[in-house]
């Protein structure tokens, strides 16, 4: 099956694909909280780029992990967000984000325990209800660990997805980050999710400050991150992929140089799969 | 340890950068970070969201008050206002009114209110949809209570006492600081959507108020000559500059003689 990657569309990068409209671009993914509120500017663009590409929308706000439930007006404009653009792949993170007295704006972890795996199925199911369809949820980047998890990373989200019919974001620099911070195999974890669970791939960049890994997005996708898309290959063949940076952003010629080589990746393993055939 | 109170207690750990209330949870830091470094890191990034949020809403506010001023400021308010929208370019709605409470520079309060006013209008009308204004039929042989007006969705009346739409955006320049503050005298402004961004047009006090108090963006004529009731002359006034300033989106007519 042909690679489908693209970007996350960022708005220093409008004026450049207005003008060049970029072919190796399969699709973008929008954080879908830049244009849900908004009736201007910001949603007039994404329609224009909406009629050349497909679009896959990613939440960062959805908090599907609050022990107070899902905003029913924030699902409400997301709901709304979806039947305008019509996103191929609608998706947000397996996280919590604050509470009733303050939003913390802020991608924030859980330990792995049972009460949460039935908070998790819970939120899930009543979101796609509402919604009327299958949500996708990412694995998180972490910088706390929590000792009375009950179950491994890995186990949570594959059972949270079983549970609920949902599906996973895989995102394998944050794998990588989590790897790195809290010292595990990252081909253990990919191993263990099977691919009938990954609806979508994302590669990204951390910054190392030299204590932990942090999930900054404002780098290239480093050789770690490259070797984990590589060694998993054959199991990824078709998934659709984004190139995530969200600081620090470059010229988009140098995004669609990791365009390039994912698809290098990606087609070498179809190329070799054929010709064994 | 439920959810609720699992959130709770990290919830506060983060905004009061205080670690301790997760004392009795079982964590560990990521890397070689510490657990209170590991809520640090938290902690750090709450702030640091909101006062980019307010920097990109008040831009100007921010280029006139310099880095230091602009930044204690909003720590204070951060610290005061925690976020309650899912949305980040909701944050700051108080802003105008807190400056006005906490700004120690008295000579330049009042045109900061005003400005951090213009910049919070300039947001919302930008994420406000664009219409096109209405080509106004020939009305004299219309009917008046045939009459339906609908005003354009991204108009934003404000009243300032200073010209603060020299400083801000693209074509403002807050090297005119120092002459907006000088120029002092009552103005009522009106920011509307354009097909590229955001315009503004100064008003009369007549058209401001009339705009202030149409509701759902909707006027017919009984509705003008009730706003006008002292001066029936002005409901006339006002139709013709709404008009002129393009800001009706459409006029219904209904049956003609």
């Amino acid at each position: 099956m042909t690679a489908k990657i693209g970007v996350g569309l960022r708005p220093p990068h409008y004026s450049y694909i207005q003008s060049h409209w970029p072919k190796e671009i399969d699709h973008f993914e929008v954080i879908s909280e830049n244009y849900m509120f908004s009736r201007g500017r910001p949603v007039e663009t994404l329609l224009k780029i909406r009629e050349r590409y497909p679009v896959l929308a990613h939440g960062v706000s959805m908090s599907i992990m609050s022990a107070e439930g899902v905003s029913s007006d924030y699902l409400q404009k997301l709901k709304d967000f979806y039947s305008l653009i019509e996103p191929q792949i609608t998706s947000d993170h397996l996280c919590w984000t604050g509470n009733a007295h303050s939003n913390i704006h802020d991608l924030l972890p859980f330990p792995f325990t049972k009460p949460f795996f039935d908070l998790a199925v819970s939120n899930i199911s009543k979101v796609q209800d509402f919604l009327g369809r299958s949500m996708t949820f990412e694995n998180l980047s972490a910088y706390i660990g929590f000792d009375d998890s009950q179950y491994t990373e890995w186990d949570f989200l594959v059972q949270v997805c079983r549970a609920s019919g949902a599906k996973l974001l895989l995102d394998l620099n944050n794998i990588w980050v989590n790897a790195t911070n809290f010292k595990f195999d990252p081909q253990v974890y990919i191993a263990a999710i099977p691919t009938d669970v990954i609806a979508q791939i994302h590669l990204g960049g951390p910054t190392d400050t030299g204590k932990f890994l942090f999930d900054t997005h404002s780098t290239e996708v480093p050789e770690q991150v490259w070797a984990l898309l590589k060694n998993n290959s054959d199991r990824f063949s078709g998934i659709p992929i984004i190139i995530e940076r969200d600081d620090e952003i470059p010229e988009f010629p140098v995004l669609l140089r990791e365009v390039h080589r994912a698809r290098e990746i990606l087609d070498k393993n179809q190329g070799g799969k054929n010709a064994s055939l | 340890m439920h959810p609720s109170e699992f959130q709770e207690l990290m919830s506060a750990a983060i905004i009061e950068r205080n670690p301790s209330s997760i004392s009795n949870i079982a964590c560990r830091g990521a890397g070689t970070l510490k657990m209170f470094e590991a809520v640090e890191v938290y902690s750090y990034g709450y702030p640091a969201r909101l006062f980019e949020a307010l920097g990109e809403t008040f831009e100007t506010v921010w280029k006139v008050l310099g880095d230091e001023d602009f930044q204690s400021l909003c720590l204070v308010y951060i610290k005061k206002h925690p976020s309650k929208s899912r949305n980040l370019s909701d944050y700051g709605e108080s802003f105008s009114e807190f400056i006005e409470g906490h700004l120690p520079q008295e000579e330049a309060r009042g045109l900061l209110v005003d400005l951090a006013r213009f910049e919070w209008a300039f947001k919302e009308c930008f994420h406000s949809p664009y219409e096109p204004s209405a080509d106004i039929p020939d009305l004299r042989e219309t009917e008046p209570e045939c009459l339906r007006f609908t005003v354009m969705k991204s108009v934003m009346a404000i009243q300032v006492e200073y010209q603060v739409y020299k400083l801000h955006g693209v074509g403002g320049d807050i090297g005119q600081f120092n002459e907006v503050l000088e120029a002092k005298s009552t103005i009522c402004i009106a920011l509307y959507r354009t097909l590229s961004g955001v315009s503004t047009k100064v008003t009369s006090q007549l058209l401001h108020d009339f705009l202030c108090s149409v509701k759902d963006f909707n006027f017919d004529l009984e509705f003008l000559a009730s706003h006008c009731a002292d001066d029936p002359a002005r409901a006339q006034t006002v139709l013709h500059e709404i008009a002129k300033a393009g800001f009706l989106t459409r006029v219904e007519v209904g049956t003609t003689i």
